[in-house]
């Protein structure tokens, strides 16, 4: 299993798994990057990795910026990151996503709701 | 900095574990992944063979025996509490829960939805004896209470206040669906008043959400089918609360059918409720709220108009029976009503706003008095199903899952007789209760092409229909429900409005048609 970089992830021409995650912790914040396609099957197992991060306290940013897809178990799991995160008192932050993912919080409203911030780097 | 790499491509599809092309898992419904705790069996029930739940296979005469298992349940929850070094004033609340007297019933809806998710179920207590007046439903801004809930605690402690005022009860029966049961928990448990708040709730009913037990006599009910925008495992159960599980009915049905309104009037009462929905002849009343959806909040300068109309949808008025200003733009505001008007008649609802906008709204004939009758205004209702000129969208709302991959239980939905509801648009995993049918594409043709955007959504689905559309109208749009669920091939015909300022929506009851 390689430990790759965003941009590694992004090379052209190679056969891109349909999702993927990685988990960049940075003291001790933990920023899950989704990168491909997250649907009822990929969220299902973000779950327990969610609960992870957010049980550590310190904080969890979710970074949609190489989704290519994301389907409403995709809203459901935003909703569970932001409330188990909630309840243990860690900072939740979302980085928005392309703008195929952004329309759906949008029609949603959740756009006004989730705690979007633009990336800092 | 730490790189950890946690999955990769191969999970998916590991998850997936009643997938569409498995006929043997469809055929249970998924319920083969839950728990055996309920069986069905055909009863009488207001003279239509319904199901009656048994509880671990054993029949209930009365529900004597579940109250039981939810006390014990409670007592347990209390110990393991306090073993915590939390204290928990559960006791407070369960002296007034140990009786099954008639106390005023509050609903909690879910996520994206509104206070007429409860309209059936509201009629159906009508219909055994309740007052109207004692039978309430909050309208909440749902998707800021994901983050934030000190307005909705706010409208909940109202509304138990104006129940208990209005009733003399000291005491209220509360039930929360979906994300209303993470609202309810956070009510019942956190702050303050948590304690205070629990002396208020006898009984509370927990519709498929949460699984913490908050602390009063609870009732867990959970849809037999998991869908994948509200349920991450079938396997649901909440410790210290009597478990029941309403075989082959998805997340929204769960909250509207006869089956769970059994289960929850049981819990309330004692035993089961005598009658279904009662038709009403005569005079009924009809009121509820204009809403900006999703957010809830009063439609202050809008005027809803309502008009008497044909079986073509036409008006046979030159003026409506109804013509009222909105007022109230708060959280929850709204109101309109109470109107007088009849059973088995057709009415149209419009909504005047003050930007031009005209929305249509056509609901099949009330069969009794309707108190939770939403009519909601949108954004993205007027920017989708207006997107095209002279073209004629709709959105079609049912309080209960449109089905397109059950032969066999498949609804049936119908736009100029082409059926939009099929198995790749409605599969029931998909939990679609607002069907967009308009003109996305910008084309003269209905290809039924998922629309990109409002199929992500929870509960929506969006298709490519070509309606043409005409200002004034100039033809007669024919929408039909087969539902599942029987009763026959329902119509609501509308005129074909011009989507760019006129937008159409159909309300389809979540229950079965009644007869006069």
């Amino acid at each position: 299993m390689a430990i790759r970089d965003r941009k590694g992830s992004q090379k052209a021409g190679r056969q891109k798994p349909p999702f993927e995650v990685r988990d960049v912790v940075s003291a001790g914040m933990h920023t899950l990057v989704l990168e491909g396609e997250l649907d009822m099957a990929t969220a299902a197992e973000l779950e327990a990795v969610i609960v992870e991060c957010a049980e550590s306290g310190s904080g969890l940013t979710m970074d949609l910026g190489q989704l290519t897809f994301m389907d409403s178990s995709g809203v459901r799991l935003l909703l569970f990151a932001q409330q188990a995160c909630q309840a243990n008192g860690a900072e939740f932050v979302v980085i928005p996503g392309p703008r195929q993912v952004q329309r759906v919080f949008e029609v949603t409203d959740l756009v006004k709701h989730l705690p979007f911030r633009e990336p800092t780097s | 900095m730490t790189v950890v790499v946690h999955a990769q491509g191969a999970i998916v599809h590991m998850h997936n574990d009643c997938p569409a092309s498995s006929a043997d898992c469809q055929a249970n419904g998924g319920v083969s992944r839950v728990p055996a705790l309920v069986a069905m069996s055909p009863i009488a029930y207001r003279g239509s063979s319904v199901a009656e739940l048994n509880v671990r296979g054993a029949r209930e005469k009365m529900s004597n025996t579940s109250i039981r298992l939810s006390r014990q349940g409670s007592v347990r929850l209390l110990l393991s509490v306090l073993g915590a070094g939390v204290v928990l004033l559960a006791a407070a609340s369960a002296v007034g829960a140990s009786t099954f007297e008639r106390r005023p019933v509050l609903f909690v809806h879910g996520f994206e939805s509104a206070g007429s998710n409860f309209a059936s179920q509201a009629m159906r207590f009508e219909s055994n004896g309740y007052p109207p007046s004692w039978v309430a439903e909050i309208d909440y801004n749902s998707t800021a209470a994901v983050g934030n809930k000190s307005e909705v605690d706010k409208q909940i402690d109202e509304a138990i206040a104006t129940l208990k005022q209005r009733t003399g009860s000291s005491q209220v029966d509360v039930i929360g669906h979906s994300e209303g049961t993470s609202v309810m928990y956070s009510y019942l448990t956190e702050g303050e008043q948590a304690a205070q708040r629990r002396a208020s709730v006898a009984r509370y009913v927990n519709v498929d959400g949460q699984e913490k037990n908050p602390g009063v006599p609870t009732l867990a009910l959970w849809a037999g089918r998991c869908g994948d925008a509200t349920c991450s495992k079938p396997e649901r159960h909440m410790e210290g609360a009597e478990n029941v599980t309403i075989p082959n009915q998805t997340h929204v049905q769960t909250s509207t059918s006869s089956q769970s309104f059994q289960q929850i009037y049981k819990f309330f009462r004692g035993g089961l409720p005598a009658h279904d929905i009662v038709p009403q002849k005569g005079k009924i009343m009809l009121a509820g709220k204009a809403l900006e959806f999703p957010q809830n909040t009063g439609l202050i300068g809008d005027t809803v108009q309502i008009w008497p109309l044909n079986l073509n949808g036409a008006r046979t008025t030159t003026t409506p029976l109804a013509s009222i200003q909105i007022t109230d733009g708060s959280t929850g505001g709204g109101a309109w009503g109470p109107v007088s008007a009849r059973p088995g008649q057709r009415y149209e609802f419009v909504l005047l706003q003050p930007d031009g906008h005209t929305i249509h709204v056509y609901m099949e004939p009330f069969v009794r008095s309707d108190y939770a009758v939403r009519l909601l205004g949108s954004v993205p209702i007027q920017q989708y199903t207006g997107k095209s000129p002279k073209s004629s969208g709709a959105v079609m709302i049912r309080y209960k899952e449109y089905w397109g991959n059950q032969p066999g239980e498949n609804d049936e939905l119908l736009v100029n007789g082409l059926n939009v509801c099929t198995a790749g648009l409605c599969p029931w995993e998909k939990e679609v209760n607002a069907f967009f049918a308009f003109n996305w594409e910008g084309k003269e043709e209905s290809t039924l092409n998922e629309d990109p955007v409002l199929s992500k959504p929870p509960f929506l689905q969006g298709a490519q229909v070509y309606v043409a559309g005409s200002s004034p109208p100039s033809a007669t749009v024919s929408y039909q429900l087969n539902s599942r669920g029987g009763g026959g091939l329902r119509t609501l015909n509308a005129p074909n409005w011009e989507g760019v300022t006129d937008q159409t929506e159909i309300f389809w009851n979540d229950f079965e048609s009644l007869s006069f």
